[in-house]
């Protein structure tokens, strides 16, 4: 069922009725994630997947549609971190590192070792191994902090402990995408330095400019008018983004830079006034990634998948159980800790991303098997873990011994009021 | 009653919460932006919310004046209302 017209006469029309398809079936599937409160990230993936040119519906062709989506994608990755950037101040971020870099280093060395493992297992290059690590130790904070909402679980005594770590993986990724960045461009050594030296650089004098003149930065885009504010932070990112990835540092970290050294009243207005540009461009990034994953390969690898997400579902509860309890939480806080911390989703869809448009253009061999078990994990997970934390949640046994009154079962009776 | 503890939530807003002189643990989530959620923590696990409800600021004008004693004469609380009305208005 190609919805395509005729390849010989591309025009306008073409793009646009795919698009409208793609974000109307996007819509649909939206709506579905509603209705059983999950996250819309998997649904988006599989949706990708259905709609390439191997899935069961493929509205998308290889030449026309493609192209917009392509841009779209990138935009989503941009604004996907912008967006994370936004969400912390300076101060608050290097306070997190101070106090729990214990937590966050094992949560690196336990999460990451698996990928890594796996990919060596497989013969596969150190490239693929470095992407698959960090696709295996990347936590979904977007997934954690809406179950975390959904469940009220906000105000838990252990919650502290789980965003820690959430906080120190996006450190982490400050430095560990411009260092996948420089080995995905297949630069020489001393290229790769200067490219990730660079990165760190900016990272730095980011901090140190926030920090040492707070506000400097946000009354460069500050502007009474909301329309005018959109457009200079959304061009700002951009254009930090783009200089970056010409610098070949990472374009998303860039933009992860810009939201970071915003902080305050701009800060949240940006925030809400990006939120719907942010959603729409990260759906159509989703979608991009399974666009080009043909689902056939996914049968092949699940087995693998599986295991991979069975091994990281342990090591992060191990991670966060460990975390919690260095911060004085009784055991069944652990536990709800580790849980909370296992839903894998946007952030090792943008290091795949990264990963498998390096091996389409060439620049890397990649495993064609790498794509297809990245969004076989992902889905495992993005589902899985939040739905784990619930099962956690209503689950009378687990919750310890006086759980016997009946009122514990409505405690959050309408979960999906928080969006 | 025990101390009020302040906890930042980076991304989130900050919790504030302390131990009632009854035992119960009682808490406030502040996030930013303008909504505030009362938490009470369970008997049995003191760190794990058991109840939990999201105040407008209507609300919470509402409960800052029933608080505040004598109800509606104590300026402060007028204030407060009168702060929440701004912020509202300006959505």
């Amino acid at each position: 069922m190609m919805l395509a017209v005729a390849p010989a006469e591309h025009s306008h029309g073409d793009t646009l009725l795919q698009l409208g398809v793609v974000l109307f079936g996007l819509g649909l599937v939206g709506l579905l994630a509603h209705r059983v409160n999950l996250s819309p990230v998997p649904l988006y993936l599989l949706a990708g997947l259905a709609f390439g040119e191997h899935g069961l519906l493929p509205l998308v062709d290889g030449e026309s549609g493609t192209t917009f989506i392509e841009v779209g994608a990138e935009l989503g990755a941009v604004l996907l971190l912008l967006s994370l950037g936004l969400e912390y101040a300076p101060d608050e971020l290097l306070a997190e590192l101070r106090g729990h870099l214990g937590p966050g280093v094992v949560d690196l060395l336990l999460n990451a070792a698996p990928g890594v493992a796996l990919a060596l297992l497989l013969g596969w290059s150190p490239v693929a191994a470095v992407a698959l690590g960090g696709i295996t130790y990347m936590t979904s904070s977007g997934i954690v902090a809406k179950t975390l909402a959904d469940l009220g679980h906000l105000g838990n005594r252990e919650t502290p402990a789980v965003i820690a770590v959430l906080v120190l993986e996006d450190l982490a990724m400050a430095v560990y995408l411009p260092v996948l960045t420089a080995l995905l461009a297949g630069l020489g050594l001393y290229a790769a330095t200067a490219s990730v030296g660079l990165a760190l650089a900016a990272v730095v004098a980011v901090f140190v400019i926030a920090i040492r003149f707070p506000g400097v930065l946000a009354r460069l885009v500050f502007a009474p008018d909301d329309e005018v504010l959109l457009l200079r932070v959304l061009g700002l990112a951009l254009l930090i983004a783009g200089l970056a990835a010409q610098a070949n540092v990472s374009a998303t970290v860039g933009a992860f830079l810009v939201g970071v050294s915003l902080s305050g009243p701009v800060a949240e207005s940006a925030t809400q006034l990006l939120r719907p540009l942010r959603d729409l461009f990260a759906a159509v990034f989703f979608v991009f990634f399974g666009l080009r994953i043909d689902p056939g390969e996914i049968p092949g690898v699940l087995g693998m998948a599986v295991g991979l997400a069975a091994v990281t579902t342990i090591t992060k509860i191990a991670t966060g159980a460990w975390a919690a309890r260095r911060a004085g939480i009784a055991r069944a806080g652990q536990l709800r800790a580790g849980v909370a911390l296992v839903p894998r989703g946007e952030f090792s869809i943008v290091i795949a991303g990264l990963t498998t448009a390096a091996g389409a253009s060439g620049t890397i061999a990649l495993d064609p098997r790498f794509g297809p078990l990245v969004a076989a994990y992902v889905l495992l997970l993005a589902v899985l873990g939040p739905l784990l934390a619930r099962l956690l949640d209503v689950h009378p046994g687990i919750r310890g011994k006086h759980s016997l009154r009946p009122a514990e079962h409505g405690d959050h009776p309408h979960p999906a009021q928080h969006e | 009653m025990g101390d009020v503890e302040q906890t930042p939530l980076p991304g989130v807003g900050v919790r504030y919460d302390f131990r009632t002189e009854a035992g119960r643990r009682l808490g406030l989530v502040v996030h930013r932006g303008e909504s505030v959620e009362l938490v009470v923590y369970a008997e049995d696990d003191p760190d794990r919310v058991s109840e939990s409800l999201k105040l407008d600021p209507r609300d919470v004008a509402a409960l800052v004046e029933l608080l505040a004693t004598p109800p509606g004469n104590d300026p402060d609380a007028r204030t407060h209302h009168r702060v929440w009305r701004l912020t509202e208005d300006r959505r």
